[in-house]
């Protein structure tokens, strides 16, 4: 594993050579929702990845900082989904932290009392 | 009015806090309505709240830990049934009641139950050993147990009013930034530790103060038994240390209660630095906890062997090399953070040369029990479990201290065995070795062998039965704080796992069973002449229990363990050492300063969590005005007159000629 920071650049290598499943999860505890933090990787041959990139680009929505905003709200349990295409600039707004955070369970001024409830 | 407080709080619709809260309630309830009706009331207050007896401290301290240690248990227990049962289900705890479970877990057993039995242990037994009558400072010990005691009511008190943390034990920002935990868990979990870590700093301060400053004529430093070093070590750290974790505390409270952003993910805060400098009190802090235990240790192997410690000189520079090094290593809890393969490399090396001085004192005990006459009491049965376990959680942790290996195993259950395997096999081992091994001196009584034993042998295979699996799920990838899972394989470790933690619910019925049965029984197990074990420091050489004073007159040391030197004078004098000469003892008088100061200060931290602004300003006045009024007395100490100094020491004279009588008639 490695840690996820805001402000921090890291490089991730995937070395796919032979086809298959392979589990991937998050390993550091972020809230109420990581134990279903996990997806699976699916190693293809060249041709399914290919075919694959080619209905992908065709479908869903554009990863831009409107969406990345919807993105980065609290949220569990959502279905794994695809976007179409990704701003340019997006990655780089992120990491120089031009783009704001996600927002917490509330926002505004927290509520009063919390006991053990899920929020929101 | 209440700040935030409101009936809300309370968790009317949650059946488990709610219920294990009335009954604690109850249960705390009966025993004070028990005192009061019994008369025991103005006892309690004289000889106990008000002590300033570090006997009685020590005493109090190990009670808290201990109590704090069932209800981390009980917490233990919740965890690993809902694990057994949450593969494709929810299982019974829902994420924000099982996250507040495995923080609470975490704080409670490393704050509020490891820390006060091995404070405890060193508060009781120290002046003993040194030959003196108290520690440094009287009145401020009985004020750092009680913060102490304000801390981890504090923790319990989130039970029923509001909600604990849900950032696991230690509150990594961003999560326990105001913006992701809105609710008063975290604000618990800080002003908590904020008090108790003031008390514990006051303890460290003390107590070096006492090892450094306080002996009896000749106790030198080398001729100090292994436990005082180990506490000068552990206290050293303590100071060395505790100001750091307040410090970073305090930057996450003033992230929450004042919108600073030391921490925060927006406006330059850096999350790095909270780990960063969190490990850097918490590493040297797993060392705070081992060395008393190292101590205990070595005055129990050489106990129950029947010989002096192996290589005295070795010990005390492995402890004082392990004191600096325990401060070179703390980045290893954050390998996988991005510092660099070179970073990373140094504190890998670093890390794994403590295992180094550690080996040393293993060889040492090894070398201690080889060629004694080795006698198989409780107190041993713990060390030599210590010894087996310890070498094998130091091993993993050599693994883990590989920074490529530890890219795969951090945060996994691998990682969680592994400390456990240390804290547990160091820690709770020593401090249950401490616990037997000493209790005939704090009491009067030994502890039942055959339900000490039991406890011992369960409480061994159940660790094993529970922490070997983890091991095998950490392996297969499975990470700590899952609330549910998937992965099939996992699920035979778990079920395990779930089997050994009722081995180890058996062991902690036998310790109760043991504790019980030796209160009845204490007539048979009295311990007439304070020298029960055969003992070799001074502590042995006072009645059990000690008077108040301690020594009626202060030992002459001559050599490396005082009173076997004693003893063997004794034995081959056929007598005892000439009566002395009888003084009368200035003794420090017992104050209500710490009782009523940590009355002040948990108002004031349960203020400072529901923002009770009025409530803060009061309790804060209060507990100011009580060091005022403390520090203006005019009575400072009273007197033990010569004659009842003379009546005591002269029971105590008299069962040792006794005892030297038996020995000599013996063949």
């Amino acid at each position: 594993m490695i840690y996820t920071m805001n402000g921090m650049t890291t490089h991730l290598n995937l070395q796919a050579d032979a086809p298959g499943t392979f589990r991937g999860l998050s390993s550091h505890f972020s809230g109420d929702g990581f134990s279903a933090m996990h997806f699976d990787v699916l190693a293809v041959p060249a041709e399914r990845f290919a075919a694959w990139i080619e209905a992908t680009r065709n479908t869903g929505p554009t990863l831009d900082p409107g969406s990345y905003a919807a993105l980065a709200r609290q949220s569990m349990n959502t279905r794994p989904f695809t976007f179409r295409a990704a701003d340019p600039d997006l990655f780089q707004q992120i990491v120089t932290q031009k783009l704001p955070p996600g927002p917490g369970p509330r926002t505004g001024r927290p509520h009063p009392s919390v006991s053990p409830r899920t929020e929101d | 009015m209440l700040g935030k407080l409101s009936w809300q709080a309370i968790p009317f619709d949650q059946p488990i806090p709610l219920i294990a809260g009335s009954v604690v309630i109850v249960f705390v309830l009966a025993v004070i309505s028990w005192i009061v009706v019994k008369g025991h009331a103005p006892y309690l207050w004289r000889e106990w709240i008000t002590s300033v007896d570090h006997k009685r401290i020590g005493g109090m301290y190990v009670l808290l830990g201990l109590a704090m240690l069932v209800r981390g248990f009980i917490d233990a227990i919740m965890m690993r049934s809902q694990q057994a049962l949450a593969f494709h289900s929810a299982g019974y705890l829902p994420p924000e009641h099982y996250n507040q479970i495995f923080s609470a877990h975490g704080t409670i057993m490393i704050f509020f139950a490891a820390m006060p039995l091995m404070i405890g242990l060193m508060n009781f037994v120290v002046p003993l050993q040194l030959g003196i009558r108290d520690v440094a400072f009287p009145t401020l010990n009985a004020v750092g147990f009680w913060l102490t005691a304000t801390g981890a009511l504090l923790v319990n008190l989130s039970l029923v009013i509001g909600e604990f943390a849900r950032t696991g034990w230690l509150p990594y920002p961003p999560l326990s930034e105001l913006t992701y935990s809105p609710g008063v868990g975290v604000d618990y979990y800080l002003w908590a530790l904020e008090i108790s870590g003031v008390g514990t700093l006051l303890a460290g301060i003390n107590l070096i103060t006492t090892v450094l400053k306080l002996h009896a004529p000749g106790m030198t430093y080398m001729r100090m038994p292994m436990f005082c070093w180990t506490t000068l070590v552990s206290s050293l750290l303590i100071v060395a240390a505790f100001p750091i974790l307040t410090a970073t505390l305090t930057m996450l409270m003033l992230d929450r209660y004042f919108g600073f952003h030391f921490f925060t993910n927006e406006a330059g805060g850096n999350m790095m630095m909270f780990v960063n400098l969190i490990w850097a009190w918490g590493h040297p802090e797993v060392y705070i906890l081992i060395m008393p235990a190292f101590g205990i240790f070595s005055e129990v192997v050489s106990t129950f062997s029947g010989k002096p410690l192996f290589g005295y000189r070795s010990m005390v520079a492995a402890v004082m090399v392990i004191c600096i090094l325990s401060f070179m290593v703390w980045l290893h809890h954050f390998f996988t953070m991005g510092a660099g393969a070179d970073v990373n490399a140094v504190f890998g090396i670093t890390s794994m040369i403590i295992a180094v001085p550690t080996g040393v004192k293993v060889f040492n005990w090894l070398f201690t029990m080889y060629g004694g006459r080795i006698v198989y009491a409780t107190p041993l049965l713990w060390a030599i479990g210590f010894m087996v376990t310890f070498v094998i959680g130091g091993m993993t942790g050599v693994l883990l201290a590989v920074p490529p290996a530890d890219f795969v195993l951090h945060n996994s259950l691998f990682l969680v065995a592994h400390f456990h395997n240390v804290i547990i096999g160091g820690v709770l081992f020593g401090a249950f070795a401490g616990y037997t091994y000493w209790f005939p001196k704090a009491f009067g009584f030994r502890l039942h062998e055959g339900w000490g034993k039991a406890a011992f042998w369960l409480t061994f295979v159940g660790f094993y039965v529970v922490f070997v699996p983890l091991y095998a799920a950490g392996l297969a990838g499975m990470t700590r704080r899952l609330q549910h899972y998937e992965v099939a394989m996992w699920r035979p470790w778990v079920l395990i796992a779930a089997f050994g933690i009722v081995i180890m619910a058996c062991a902690a019925a036998c310790q109760v069973a043991q504790l019980a049965v030796s209160i009845r029984q204490r007539g048979q197990l009295r311990d007439e002449t304070g020298d029960p074990w055969n003992g070799r420091s001074l502590e042995w050489a006072t009645p059990s229990p000690p008077p108040a004073f301690n020594f009626a007159v202060l030992p002459n040391i001559t050599g490396e363990e005082a009173y076997w030197g004693m003893k063997q004078r004794a034995l081959q004098q056929a007598r005892l050492s000439e009566e002395p000469a009888y003084a009368d003892v200035e003794m420090p008088r017992n104050s209500p300063t710490g009782f009523v100061c940590a009355f002040f200060a948990t108002i004031m931290g349960f203020a400072l969590i529901w923002h009770i602004w009025w409530m803060v300003g009061l309790a804060a006045l209060g507990a100011y005005a009580t060091f005022v009024v403390f520090a203006w007395r005019d009575v400072e100490e009273y007197i033990i007159p010569a004659e009842t100094v003379a009546r005591i020491d002269r029971a105590n004279r008299s069962a040792r000629s006794t005892a030297l009588a038996r020995r000599q008639a013996a063949p």
